[in-house]
């Protein structure tokens, strides 16, 4: 700024300086008007030159003034010297990102205070920083050397459906895992008993390319015709594909089914018939006998948790199948769709299979001779057991999973009973689906007082900040995952009558990898925590007074008592786990015939064992019956032994009554 | 006045693009520079060294070099190990001349840093009379050190602060470098701007890491990068630095106290045995000073792609004329430890990613890297490299004869006792 009004000052100058000569001048002297013009230029040539030399020497000048002499290494100062040991620095919003670029050195030989800032807790507009940049760095990862990197396949995902109570739950589920991946992909569901509107709505909310396929029977109520029907629903997926030519890997996803997101990306690789590993959560409706006889089972084969897929030998090639033993099972397991009692799955799970669209088509290139034509198979529930009977030659299954040794997906069945006389008006107002990877190795909840937005943490005196206000949580999840598990944090705030969700994935970038939470959930918050108190090991538990009065706290028990959650929470060595939290918005009030806890059914069983089934389920784990858990209390005490349990989830969840509730 | 109003014009005309012309020349030599960096990295890392210059290695009785290692095997593991390294490397190199008349360089094979404790750290105080005595020898057999005293002559001393011999910093500050050593060109780990024990002119080279032992724990790339900031290794060196805060000028406690309950930071001291696949899946790895300055997790982060946070003020950092570490790394001044979220977060995914990219640069890894046997382009080479672009050495190195600017009774009494 200065230099250019230093020029102006001495373009001023030599301009009258030049123009008050001339003008005294005789105006007919020419020759001294170019002498003067030639000294002019000479002049400004040298203004130029000493302009120049000028700066380069102010520049000098200026460097040497301002870098100071070099005097250092002085014995500890005084100052460091009467420090405490810990200094308190106020904390400076300062984020340089380059060191000083001050040429000397500062540095203090001796002792320096330790520095620590007074809120040591993080920022929550940080963390989300730090997640996007992990996102960031992951999605570069995946696009240099993941499977993405050359042209990945589109995927055709086959799934049957009906309408039922437990539809929405788990239809929404596959849903949002659909919904994260990053594959192309076109959603085929086949519904029996034609198209319904409830089915439709899920799906047009999905934002997926999907096809809604009737199907004109209904499901039977039993469980062997449920098979039968879904795989022949299946059938007419494959028939659609077929009939579209439609390019791409189908895989067949159930709607209770649950998916690693490394499932998409292993299904991949495959070129003609894949197999994967499917995790059998087969649940127990039942107490007492049959849980020790699954025990017993499970002793003798020490197996955790029954897998069935593809078998290999050390050389990593196909040598034949693992299939659910369903013979420890065989008197105790369910009939029908709303028995309490085990449901088991087929030998052969449909879902562990994974095919090259290309294999239907009428006619493809290279199209390999050891695959039946669709047409020529019978449109027949028994026949179509698998999609093995696709093949005329098994062998030629690629096993995936590292041969099957990951699994990537996990089978569970859970109907509510079928004459559970849901009201017409029951909506489900959202769902969170958190599809976590299991080893959570901390966690930390923390409360946040109301109306503070900006800075949502208590003060630091705070002896226990998990139970200052009841207003509203921040939940933080730290999950790391051995080797694989990416997205670390999932921080949930939930008010009394809102969720809000913080945490890597608001934005619309979700990850595979991620943690998931969906929706923007403006809607109503309100659940009945007694779903949430027995199984999750959560701190607010020990002081928490379960709030069962009103309809939703019922609702979510029929939830509860079909121990959906007890036995996806509760297993060892799960790969993952998935959190449903719903809330069902009743409209108008009305008498509800879902039945209160203690009340019979009308014309069912006189008792329900709710709880049992819950501590039932915890057996698997612990070896230990808490057949009278009815009270909060026998829970707890059997969380703690769980606690000791090496693998088992260590991770607290938290909802909490808003105060008006 | 026509004329003149025309001249005016002419000279602001003229004065106009004058100043677009240092303006633009300002900024070209900015652009340039920074281009040059970048573009400089790669071109003077991927020099070869052979051709360049001679360098006569000092044949000195095994007690010197040879005995010292076989009474410590552990010498050739430590972070010390380049000293070791290096002498072998120079053995078998073609820039090694039998002929010390056409030498450009003079290196003594001296291991002043294979004096170990039973914990594996090494005891630097017979490191001065050792070579002193080494210098003695040299200097007595050979006629080119009294032609510099040293000038032509190189030495590595990977000591924590160099030639100085002394692993407290107040204590090395107090010895400073050995005078003995006033001449010569140092190959040092060590490095700090404006320090005592960094001379002008030395090398700084990265610490020993074992590049075998670093590419078996090698994981696929695709592993997701899960852990936001890693770090292993100690806060407080109690047994040495009782009251604290003296041990890394109070950096690694404070990392220890803001962060330890974050969840975003992955810090510890236990060294797990997945330390080198952890450090694979992190994205920043904290390089806090210790004792000294420099850390093994430079050569570590910069092997393993974790973007090394360098939280120690005013270090100079190995090869620094060669790898652009401004672009590489992040540095956090110790001031600001507290507030190492906020600047780990605030940079831009973009920059994370640029900073990967460059990481990734195979020629960076082997600049970082003592492999057996040598390979072009690793760390040997880029201290030949350095020493090659010292030459030609100046006239006024070589002193006329009979000439003495070295003071051979300097230093402290001790060091003066024959080794």
């Amino acid at each position: 700024m200065k230099f250019s009004l230093l020029q102006q000052n001495r373009r001023s100058n030599s301009f009258r300086n030049t123009t008050d000569p001339s003008s005294t001048l005789d105006p007919s002297s020419k020759p001294q008007t170019t002498a003067s013009f030639f000294w002019l230029v000479l002049h400004g040539l040298c203004c130029v030159i000493s302009l120049v030399l000028g700066f380069r020497f102010s520049r000098i000048i200026f460097f040497l003034l301002f870098s100071s002499p070099t005097t250092h290494f002085t014995t500890p100062t005084p100052l460091f010297n009467t420090q405490t040991q810990i200094t308190t620095t106020q904390l400076q919003e300062q984020t340089t990102l380059n060191r000083s670029t001050t040429p000397s050195s500062r540095v203090i030989v001796g002792r320096h205070g330790i520095l620590i800032r007074p809120n040591p807790h993080p920022n929550p507009t940080e963390v989300m920083k730090a997640h996007r940049i992990l996102d960031r760095v992951q999605k570069q990862q995946r696009f240099e050397y993941g499977v993405t990197k050359n042209n990945p396949k589109s995927l055709i995902v086959i799934t049957p459906t009906y309408v039922r109570t437990f539809q929405t739950l788990h239809l929404t589920g596959l849903m949002h895992s659909l919904m994260l991946v990053p594959y192309n992909l076109v959603w085929i569901v086949v519904e029996a008993g034609g198209v319904t509107n409830e089915t439709g709505t899920i799906l047009d909310k999905s934002r997926l390319q999907f096809f809604h396929i009737g199907f004109e029977e209904k499901m039977p109520v039993d469980w062997a015709g449920r098979h039968r029907l879904e795989a022949r629903m299946r059938f007419r997926a494959l028939r659609v594909v077929r009939e579209e030519r439609m390019d791409g890997i189908v895989m067949f996803a159930d709607d209770s089914n649950m998916h690693s997101m490394e499932l998409f990306d292993e299904i991949q690789s495959v070129k003609w018939m894949g197999a994967v590993s499917v995790g059998i959560l087969a649940h127990s409706g039942n107490i007492g006998e049959s849980e020790s006889l699954t025990h017993k089972e499970e002793d003798e084969e020490n197996l955790p948790m029954p897998v069935q897929g593809p078998a290999c030998n050390s050389s990593g090639q196909l040598i034949g199948w693992h299939t659910f033993n369903s013979l420890p099972y065989l008197e105790k397991s369910a009939t029908y769709i709303d028995d309490r009692a085990m449901v088991l799955p087929r030998k052969l799970e449909w879902a562990g299979f994974v095919l090259n669209s290309k294999l239907l088509w009428k006619e493809a290139e290279d199209k390999p001779e050891w695959v039946r034509d669709l047409d020529t198979l019978v449109d027949d529930g028994d026949a179509l057991e698998s999609p093995l009977s696709l093949l005329k030659d098994a062998s030629f299954i690629e096993p995936l999973g590292s041969c099957g040794r990951n699994v990537l997906l996990w089978w569970l069945r859970v109907e509510a009973r079928a004459d559970s006389k849901f009201p017409p008006g029951l909506v489900l107002s959202y769902s969170i689906i958190i599809q976590l990877f299991i080893s959570l190795l901390t966690c930390s909840v923390l409360t946040c007082h109301e109306n503070e937005t900006s800075h949502p943490w208590p003060d630091t005196s705070s002896p226990n900040p998990t139970m200052t206000k009841l207003g509203t949580i921040l939940v933080i999840y730290e999950i790391m995952g051995p080797g694989l598990v990416s997205a670390p944090m999932v921080c949930l705030e939930l008010q009394a009558s809102k969720v809000e969700l913080c945490g890597p994935n608001v934005s619309p970038t979700w990850d595979s990898y991620s943690v998931n939470l969906m929706d923007t959930m403006a809607s109503l918050f309100k659940i009945g925590t007694k779903a949430f108190e027995g199984e999750i090991p959560t701190p607010l538990g020990r002081n928490h007074q379960p709030n069962l009065n009103g309809s939703q706290a019922e609702t979510v028990s029929v939830l509860y008592d079909h121990g959906a959650w007890g036995s996806l929470w509760l297993r060892p060595n799960l790969k993952r786990l998935t959190i449903y939290v719903c809330s069902w918005v009743i409209d108008p009030p009305l008498e509800i015939t879902v039945p209160a806890k203690h009340t019979p059914w009308p014309d069912a069983p006189p008792e329900l064992p709710s709880d049992d089934k819950v501590s039932a389920i915890q057996e698997h784990t612990e070896k230990h019956s808490t057949k009278t858990g009815r009270t909060s209390r026998s829970r707890h005490g059997s969380r703690n032994k769980r606690k000791s349990e090496p693998r088992i989830v260590d991770s607290q969840v938290s909802a909490m009554h808003g105060e008006e509730k | 006045m026509k004329i003149s109003v025309w001249a005016a014009f002419v000279i602001f005309i003229f004065f106009f693009l004058l100043l677009l012309t240092i303006q633009a020349r300002e900024h070209d030599h900015h652009t340039q520079q920074r281009e040059r960096i970048s573009g400089s990295a790669g071109d003077v890392l991927e020099d070869d060294p052979v051709g360049r210059l001679k360098v006569f290695v000092y044949e000195l009785p095994s007690k010197y070099n040879k005995k010292i290692l076989q009474k410590d095997p552990r010498c050739l593991t430590h972070m010390f190990a380049a000293e070791i390294f290096m002498h072998r490397f120079l053995m078998s190199s073609p820039v090694r001349t039998l002929n010390p008349e056409e030498a450009d360089w003079f290196y003594t094979p001296v291991y002043t840093t294979c004096d170990l404790t039973p914990n594996g750290l090494p005891l630097p105080f017979k490191s001065p009379r050792m070579m002193r005595s080494a210098i003695q020898l040299i200097s007595s057999n050979w006629p080119y050190w009294n032609r510099t005293e040293g000038a032509d002559h190189f030495f590595v001393t990977p000591h924590d602060f160099g030639a100085c011999f002394h692993y407290q910093e107040e204590k090395a500050i107090e010895r400073g470098i050995l005078p003995l050593l006033q001449r010569a060109t140092l190959v040092q780990t060590f490095g700090q701007q404006n320090h005592v024990c960094l001379k002008q002119g030395s090398i700084t080279i990265p610490p020993y890491a074992p590049p075998q032992k670093m590419q078996a724990h090698l994981i696929p790339p695709d592993i997701p990068r899960s852990i936001f900031v890693y770090f292993r290794g100690l806060f407080y060196d109690v047994g040495n630095d009782p009251e604290g805060g003296y041990y890394a000028r109070g950096a690694r406690a404070a990392v220890w106290e803001n962060f330890k309950d974050n969840p975003l930071f992955d810090i510890s001291t236990e060294h797990p045995t997945t330390y080198y696949e952890d450090m694979q899946r992190a994205v920043f790895c904290l390089c806090p000073l210790g004792w000294a300055p420099w850390s093994p997790r430079l050569v570590e982060g910069v092997i393993f792609g974790c973007i090394p946070v360098i939280i120690a003020d005013d270090i100079v950092l190995p090869f620094a004329d060669a790898i652009p570490w401004e672009d590489i790394g992040v540095f956090v001044a110790e001031k600001d430890v507290p507030n190492l979220d906020t600047i780990l977060t605030s940079i831009p995914p973009e920059v994370v990613l640029r900073k990967q990219r460059l990481l990734a640069n195979p020629s960076m890894k082997q600049a970082m890297l003592f492999p057996q046997p040598a390979q072009p382009g690793d760390a040997f080479h880029q201290i030949l490299n350095g020493l090659a672009r010292k030459l030609p050495h100046d006239r006024n190195v070589y002193l006329t004869p009979g000439e003495k600017t070295l003071n051979w009774t300097a230093g402290p009494v001790a060091d003066l006792k024959p080794w």
